[in-house]
C-alpha cells in the first residue's frame, strides 16, 4: 500500500510516479500537438476543465470510468475550439491559448458553482460518492517484490496507461508513417501539401489528442490522487509541462524523465520539510531555519536551470505556432 | 332672465367649490401614493469583498454564508463579491462608498491597505476588515484568533498520538495561520514537553499538494496532522482515510484535525476527525451590523477569539467516549478554561 513503504527512498520514488503521471500525460499530448505545429499553452486551462468535468461527472454518476471519459472528451471539445479558432480562423497560437487559459478558469469555476447550488438545493454532500473514484491498484504477485513492487506496481490505473501511451507514441513516431506524418506536419507543412496530406486536418486531429491527454491529466488530479475540486487545482501544472516539452527537446523519452525529475523534486521537498523535524539528525536539525519558501521554489529553479542549459540548441518544429497557409506578402 | 343668471352664478360657485374640493383630495391622494411608496425606513446595506471564489470551500465561501445568514436574520441588503485582487479592491470599495452603503466589509488581510486609503476619504460608510491583525485609522479589523481553539487541539493531539510526532500543514505562512502552529505546539508541549511538531505550507487550492505533504508526514511516522488549508483540505483527508485503510487496525491510527469551519463530518475521514477549531464568522458580523447600526462603531482591532464564543474548538460528538476519552475530554475543557482566565497566554 502507498503509505506502507519500509523506506524513505521506497516512498520517494513512489510519489515521484505519483506527481509525475498527470505531467507525463499531459505533456505526451502536448509533445505531438507541437510536433505537428500546434503550440497549446492553454494546456493549463484543458487539465482544470478536466479537473471540474471528470469531479462532476463521476459524483452524477457515480462511476469513476464516466468522470475519466467526460475529461477527455470535455478536453477534446475545449481542444476542438482553440483548433479551430488558430487552424481556419488563423488567430495567434499564443493569444488563443492564453484566451483558453481564461475562459477555462471562468468556466471551471461557473460549473462548480452550479453543482454546488445543485447539491445544496438536495441536500446532497458535494464530496465524490465511495466508487466514484479510482484507488491505488495492487498488481497481484508484482506489488509484493522488494523495493520495485512498492513503487512500480501499486499506483494509480492512469499511471499505467501512460506509460502504455508513451511507448505507443515513442514507437508511432519513430517507426510509422503516421509517425512520419506529424513530424512533417511541424517541419515542412509545404511537403505534406505536395504529398496531399491534409495539414490543417492532421493539425486539427494532433490537437484533439493533446486536449483529451490534458483532460485526462485533469481527471487524474480530481478523481484519482485527490477526489475533491477546487478552484484553480491544477497550479501551474500545464505551464510546467510546457516547459517540461522544451526540456525534453521534442522527444518523449527525454520529456517523460524530465517529468519524473521534476517529479522527483517535488516530493524531496516535501520530504525535506518534514524531515527536518522528525529525524535526529543535526544537519536535518540545521535545515529549520531555512525558510519554507526556499525548499518550495527548489524544483521551480532545478526545471528553469535544466531547462536553460539543454534547450540551447534545438529551436523545435520549424512551423511551431505558425499558421497556414501562410501569408503571401 | 334674472333667474337664469342667478342660477349660473350658483352652478358657478358650486363647480368652484367642487374643484377646490377635488383639486384638495388629488393633493391627499399623492401625499398618500408617496407615503406607501416610500419604506418606513432606509434598508442598511452591507457588502462583503472576497479575494478567491464564493465556492473554495473554506474562508470565502464560509465568509459569503455567514454574510447572507445574517442579511437574512437582520432584513439588510448584502451585496458580495468575489475575486477581487487588492488592486481592484480600490475601486470597487469606492463604489460602494459611492452607492452609501453603511458598512463595507473586506474578507481577508489582503483588503487592510485598500480598505485603509478608501476610510480615509470620509463619507458615512464604515470600512471592518477580516483576518487582520494591525490597526488602521477609520476601520475596523476583525482579528480572528484561532491560537486559543488551537492550544486545546495541541492538548488533544499530545493525549492522541503513540509516536510523539505531530504535523501542521498551513496554506501560506500568514500571521493567522502561524498562530495556529504556535498555539497547537504550546498545547503539545503543555502534555508533553518533548513531543515533536513538524510544519509545512503547501496551497489553499491545489489538493494534490496537500494531499502529497500529508503523505510525507505519515511515512515519517506522524499520527496526528493539524491541517488549515481550506479548499485543499480534502487532499489532507484523503492521505489520512488511504492510511488508515491500509493500516485496518494492525496500526495505532492516523488522525487529523479540521480548522475555520467544522470538519468532523467530513465524509472522507470524519472518523478519524477528532476536532476542528472553528470560527463563527455570523456571529462576528451580526456584531459588526450592530454597532454600526446603533451608531457604536469604534475603529481600531476588534479580537475576536476564545472569550466572546466567535472562535472555538468543536470535539467531534461521534467519537466522543471512544476515540476522545473522558479524560481528553477534560484535559481540553480544562485548557478551555485556563486560556479564558488568562492562566495561558499566547503570543
Amino acid at each position: 500500500m502507498s503509505l506502507g513503504h519500509e523506506s524513505l527512498a521506497e516512498f520517494l520514488c513512489w510519489q515521484t510516479l505519483s506527481a509525475a503521471t498527470p505531467l507525463m500525460l499531459a505533456g505526451i499530448g502536448e509533445l505531438v500537438g507541437e510536433l505537428t505545429g500546434v503550440i497549446d499553452i492553454g494546456i493549463e486551462g484543458l487539465m482544470l476543465i478536466g479537473c471540474i468535468v471528470a469531479y462532476t461527472a463521476a459524483a452524477a454518476t457515480g462511476q469513476a470510468w464516466m468522470g475519466l471519459g467526460a475529461a477527455a472528451a470535455a478536453g477534446m471539445a475545449s481542444a476542438a475550439l482553440f483548433a479551430g479558432v488558430v487552424l481556419w480562423g488563423r488567430a495567434d497560437q499564443i493569444v488563443a491559448g492564453a484566451a483558453l487559459n481564461l475562459l477555462a478558469l471562468g468556466l471551471s469555476a461557473t460549473l462548480w458553482s452550479l453543482y454546488q447550488n445543485h447539491c445544496a438545493n438536495l441536500g446532497l454532500s458535494t464530496h465524490l460518492p465511495r466508487g466514484a473514484g479510482y484507488d491505488l491498484v495492487a498488481v497481484p504477485g508484482l506489488s509484493h517484490l522488494p523495493f520495485i513492487g512498492p513503487v512500480l506496481f501499486d499506483q494509480y490505473t492512469l499511471f499505467y496507461a501512460t506509460l502504455l501511451l508513451a511507448v505507443g507514441i515513442w514507437w508511432v513516431l519513430r517507426f510509422t508513417r503516421l509517425g512520419l506524418m506529424i513530424r512533417a506536419l511541424g517541419e515542412s507543412p509545404e511537403t505534406c501539401v505536395a504529398c496531399g496530406i491534409p495539414v490543417r486536418l492532421g493539425r486539427f486531429l494532433a490537437a484533439l489528442f493533446a486536449g483529451g491527454c490534458a483532460g485526462a491529466a485533469g481527471a487524474f488530479l480530481s478523481i484519482m490522487r485527490t477526489k475533491a475540486f477546487a478552484f484553480d487545482m491544477t497550479g501551474g501544472q500545464g505551464f510546467m509541462v510546457l516547459a517540461l516539452v522544451i526540456f525534453g527537446r521534442w522527444a518523449i523519452g527525454p520529456l517523460v524523465l524530465g517529468c519524473l525529475f521534476f517529479g522527483a523534486l517535488n516530493s524531496l521537498q516535501q520530504i525535506l520539510q518534514t524531515t527536518r523535524y522528525t529525524l535526529a539528525d543535526p544537519w536535518m536539525h540545521a535545515l529549520r531555519s531555512v525558510p519554507f519558501e526556499f525548499f518550495q521554489m527548489l524544483p521551480y529553479v532545478a526545471a528553469l536551470a535544466a531547462l536553460a542549459l539543454l534547450s540551447r540548441r534545438h529551436p523545435g518544429p520549424r512551423a511551431l505556432g505558425q499558421p497556414w497557409p501562410q501569408e503571401v506578402a | 332672465m334674472i333667474g337664469s343668471n342667478v342660477e349660473r352664478q350658483m352652478t358657478q360657485a358650486a363647480f368652484r367649490r367642487h374643484r377646490r374640493e377635488a383639486l384638495l383630495l388629488a393633493v391627499a391622494a399623492l401625499i398618500a401614493l408617496v407615503a406607501a411608496v416610500r419604506p418606513a425606513r432606509a434598508t442598511f446595506k452591507v457588502a462583503l469583498i472576497c479575494s478567491g471564489s464564493f465556492t473554495d470551500g473554506g474562508w470565502n465561501q464560509q465568509g459569503r454564508a455567514a454574510i447572507v445568514r445574517v442579511g437574512r436574520q437582520l432584513h439588510l441588503h448584502v451585496s458580495a463579491v468575489e475575486h477581487v485582487s487588492p488592486v481592484r479592491a480600490v475601486n470597487v470599495m469606492r463604489d460602494y462608498l459611492m452607492e452609501h452603503y453603511n458598512l463595507v466589509i473586506g474578507h481577508g488581510y489582503e483588503f487592510l491597505m485598500p480598505a485603509a486609503e478608501i476610510a480615509a476619504e470620509g463619507g458615512s460608510t464604515k470600512f471592518a476588515v477580516c483576518g487582520a491583525d494591525q490597526a488602521q485609522p477609520h476601520i475596523a479589523t476583525l482579528a480572528f484568533d484561532l491560537a486559543g481553539p488551537s492550544y486545546q487541539l495541541g492538548v488533544l493531539a499530545a493525549l492522541l498520538t503513540k509516536s510523539g510526532k505531530l504535523g501542521f500543514i498551513g496554506g501560506q505562512a500568514i500571521p493567522s495561520v502561524v498562530a495556529c502552529y504556535r498555539g497547537f505546539v504550546a498545547g503539545a508541549r503543555s502534555i508533553n514537553p518533548r513531543i515533536t511538531v513538524a510544519q509545512a505550507y503547501t496551497s489553499w487550492d491545489q489538493p494534490a499538494l496537500s494531499r502529497s505533504q500529508a503523505e510525507a508526514f505519515i511515512q515519517q511516522g506522524i499520527d496526528v496532522i493539524y491541517q488549515n488549508v481550506d479548499a485543499a483540505s480534502r487532499g489532507v483527508f484523503e492521505a489520512v482515510r488511504r492510511a488508515d485503510e491500509s493500516r485496518a487496525g494492525q496500526q495505532s491510527p492516523v488522525y487529523v484535525f479540521g480548522s475555520n469551519r467544522n470538519q468532523n463530518n467530513n465524509t472522507t475521514c470524519g472518523a478519524f476527525t477528532p476536532a476542528s477549531a472553528v470560527i463563527h464568522m455570523g456571529l462576528a458580523f451580526r456584531r459588526l451590523v450592530r454597532a454600526v447600526q446603533r451608531g457604536n462603531f469604534k475603529p481600531g482591532v476588534v479580537p475576536e477569539n476564545m472569550a466572546d464564543g466567535v472562535c472555538v474548538a468543536v470535539l467531534n460528538p461521534r467519537l466522543e467516549g471512544t476515540v476522545i476519552t473522558a479524560a481528553m475530554q477534560r484535559a481540553v475543557a480544562h485548557a478551555a478554561e485556563r486560556l479564558r482566565n488568562g492562566k495561558i497566554r499566547l503570543r
